[in-house]
């Protein structure tokens, strides 16, 4: 304020001057000696602070300010004195139970007429506003940015696993926390369970509460923290924000991020884990449809199987009709005939009856898992043998239990393998073996057919790819060979991965 | 074959995809002295080739096969060989297919719950060209002369209904024929008025239970 320049002009009192700019600057300045004590502050620095200027006069800012804030401007003034320049600071300060502020600071060392400093001068304007503005703008885009990434995947896959994982990781940009996890309501209702998880700072995890069904009452929000958080191992979380996933009207899960800090939350930050909630929702409902249309093409394919296989049961029972009612009228005649024509009639009511239980698994497919697979191959066999000429040897060895998935794979290879031949194959013999050992299963199934070329066979013909799908689903060995004229021999195997424990 | 053969016994060609049923009627021929078998065969391309180097009297043949049905093959026959009597033979409740059979050429319509007596009698009448129909195929020709099958449809609203058939909703039959939206709005209640139905659903049950579009 000592501009010799504005003193030539105007003969000003540099004093009076001073006051008036410290009495009415929107500004916030101020002058410090170099102690730290205040000399001099303007009108403003009492709505900043709450405190009256002849309070402040004399003190440092450690005695008349909290200390988030004094701590900060004390750092500042050394390092103007140590620099003994102009500085420039943006001063963020965070105190709890406050909002934000921000200054902008223009911190500058006074000087006497020999050059050396006395006292700091510090003129701060306040651009709170204008950080809130810029902040929420930047906090809007990251929801945007990480809700779009979640809309994107959602649109590109249907594992439910996948998408819900990228929530978590899309929700951390969004909302910091230590750990996360999203818990679905199980089926009976009165359980859920912890479907993902993912821990953001070290060991912090959801560990101790995975594989445990978690009874309702203790998922609702209780005063504090639900009782299930409150389980032995998560005495780390401290506070958390969840909100709950609705499909329906209906309460389906919710999305849980926890933090170590009490109180780490904002009501803001909840609000917007709403939004990633309603996302996993989407994704929820996304797959459960995926999930019935798959079950509805497989209740179809049982359908047509069963109309098909009630098809192949009439036609048995009418040869054998007409055979039961011809062998009487040609005994005398042909006796030889008779004798061969009872053999027959024999296969064929046999064969209807396999095709007739054959046709309950279809309807009922517990009866599938349920069963011995050594039996349900011999059926099969019968079913093939009763519908057609072919000569049909069969080999079971070994009776034991089985996962229901193997057993079923098994079930339905043989069943497509046996239903190509009656197609496709023109076969006069069929072997059959199956050997079902603690070890492994084995079922191997060659005919005298026509064979084909794999080569020249697109890949979906004969069902071969759904054949290999469903070995591939429990990790079996499925082998085709086959050769024009050479007929057909299909194998599958299954090595039990715990060949000693009882399945 | 038993080789007591008369020599004006019926020449038969059994034509079926099931083994079995083969099998069991080439028993019941040996039953009938009058009855001879000549061939089998396992389709309808099969029947065609057998047709013209065995010359039978009578085919039974199935309708529900592989590569040619039963339908199909008898047109053919019916066409190149006229001669030929055909008995068609089924398991299956269709009234359109014993429409069908018949148009074609089939002489007899059978199905598949025949006594032998009934049968063999059925095979020295198609020979002499009378026709044997079961009560089920009775049944379905009665039905399908006594149902109108003329609904009164334009060849457009036709066209519409077997969109409507196919699960099209009407924005998607408008973009196939290529026409506005409320043009195909006036073609269905158009349709609705015309089969006397109050709603799509009922529109689409009545095409499918008269095989408008079999």
């Amino acid at each position: 304020m000592s501009d010799p320049a504005t003193k030539k002009t105007f003969p000003l009192d540099s004093d009076i001057l001073l006051q008036g700019i410290l009495e009415h600057t929107p500004a916030f300045i101020y002058i410090k000696d170099l102690q730290g004590r205040y000399i001099l502050t303007s009108r403003r620095s009492e709505l900043v602070f709450n405190i009256k200027n002849e309070d402040i006069q004399g003190k440092t800012p450690h005695e008349v300010l909290p200390k988030e804030i004094a701590d900060i401007f004390e750092e500042h003034d050394q390092v103007v004195i140590a620099t003994d320049c102009v500085q420039e600071f943006e001063e963020t300060f965070y105190r709890p139970g406050h909002p934000p502020f921000t200054l902008l600071t223009v911190l500058f060392p006074l000087r006497r007429a020999t050059g050396e400093s006395y006292a700091v001068c510090g003129i701060s304007t306040d651009i709170t506003a204008r950080k809130q503005a810029e902040f929420a703008e930047h906090e809007q885009r990251t929801l945007a940015e990480a809700l779009a990434d979640t809309a994107a995947i959602l649109n590109s896959t249907l594992d439910i696993n996948e998408v819900l994982d990228r929530i978590l990781t899309n929700v951390e940009r969004v909302v910091p926390h230590d750990a996360a996890a999203i818990l679905l309501v199980g089926e009976d209702r009165k359980t859920a369970h912890v479907a993902r998880h993912k821990g953001h700072s070290g060991s912090r995890e959801f560990q101790p509460l995975l594989s445990v069904q978690i009874p309702l009452e203790d998922v609702r929000r209780s005063n504090d923290l639900p009782r299930w958080m409150k389980a032995e191992g998560m005495e780390w979380v401290k506070s958390i924000a969840e909100a709950p996933i609705v499909f329906d009207d209906q309460l389906i899960g919710y999305i849980y991020l926890v933090s170590a800090a009490p109180n780490f939350f904002q009501p803001a930050q909840i609000e917007r884990l709403r939004a990633f909630a309603n996302q996993a929702s989407i994704a929820i409902r996304n797959a459960r449809l995926y999930e019935q249309a798959q079950e509805l093409a497989a209740l179809k394919e049982r359908q047509r199987l069963a109309r098909e296989m009630h098809d192949a049961v009439s036609q048995s029972l009418f040869s054998a009709t007409v055979m039961a009612e011809t062998l009487p009228r040609i005994w005398d005649r042909n006796p030889e005939a008779v004798k061969e024509g009872l053999v027959e009639l024999q296969k064929l009511t046999r064969g209807a009856l396999a095709e007739m239980r054959n046709l309950l698994v279809e309807l009922r497919p517990k009866a599938l898992i349920n069963a011995d697979l050594g039996d349900l191959i011999r059926q099969l066999a019968d079913g093939l043998a009763g519908r057609t000429q072919v000569d049909v040897e069969l080999k079971l060895e070994g009776r034991r239990p089985l996962p229901a998935e193997v057993q079923t794979a098994f079930f339905r290879v043989a069943q497509e393998t046996l239903n190509n031949i009656v197609k496709h194959a023109r076969a006069s013999r069929v072997f059959i073996t199956f050997n079902n050992q603690p070890q492994g299963v084995s079922l191997f199934i060659r005919d005298n057919g026509c064979g084909f070329d794999a080569a020249r066979l697109p890949p979906d013909r004969l069902g071969l790819k759904i054949l290999q799908e469903r070995a591939a689903a429990i990790g079996a060995d499925l082998k085709i060979d086959s050769h024009p004229d050479e007929g057909t021999a299909v194998s599958l195997h299954w090595e039990n991965p715990q060949p000693q424990e009882r399945v | 074959m038993s080789p007591t053969r008369k020599q004006e016994s019926i020449r038969v060609l059994l034509v079926d995809d099931h083994d079995m049923v083969r099998r069991g009627l080439s028993v019941f021929l040996q039953a009938f002295e009058d009855l001879e078998l000549v061939g089998e065969a396992r389709d309808g391309l099969e029947a065609l080739s057998l047709c013209e180097l065995l010359k039978p009297d009578v085919i039974i043949m199935d309708m529900v096969m592989p590569r040619m049905n039963g339908v199909e093959a008898t047109g053919m026959i019916a066409k190149k060989y006229p001669e030929i009597r055909i008995i068609a033979i089924t398991s299956f409740e269709d009234d359109q297919m014993v429409k069908a059979a018949l148009q074609a050429g089939a002489t007899s319509y059978l199905h598949k719950n025949v006594s032998i007596d009934e049968l063999g009698e059925a095979i020295r009448k198609a020979w002499a060209g009378i026709p044997t129909l079961s009560t089920e195929a009775t049944r379905a020709l009665i039905h399908s002369a006594t149902t109108p099958t003329n609904t009164g449809l334009t060849s457009r609203e036709l066209e519409v209904l077997r969109l409507m058939v196919a699960g099209q909703n009407n924005p998607e039959i408008a973009a196939a024929l290529g026409v506005s939206r409320s043009t195909i709005k006036t073609h269905v209640s158009n349709i609705l008025a015309k089969l006397g139905v109050s709603s799509r659903l009922e529109a689409v049950k009545f095409a499918l239970e008269r095989h408008l579009f079999a």
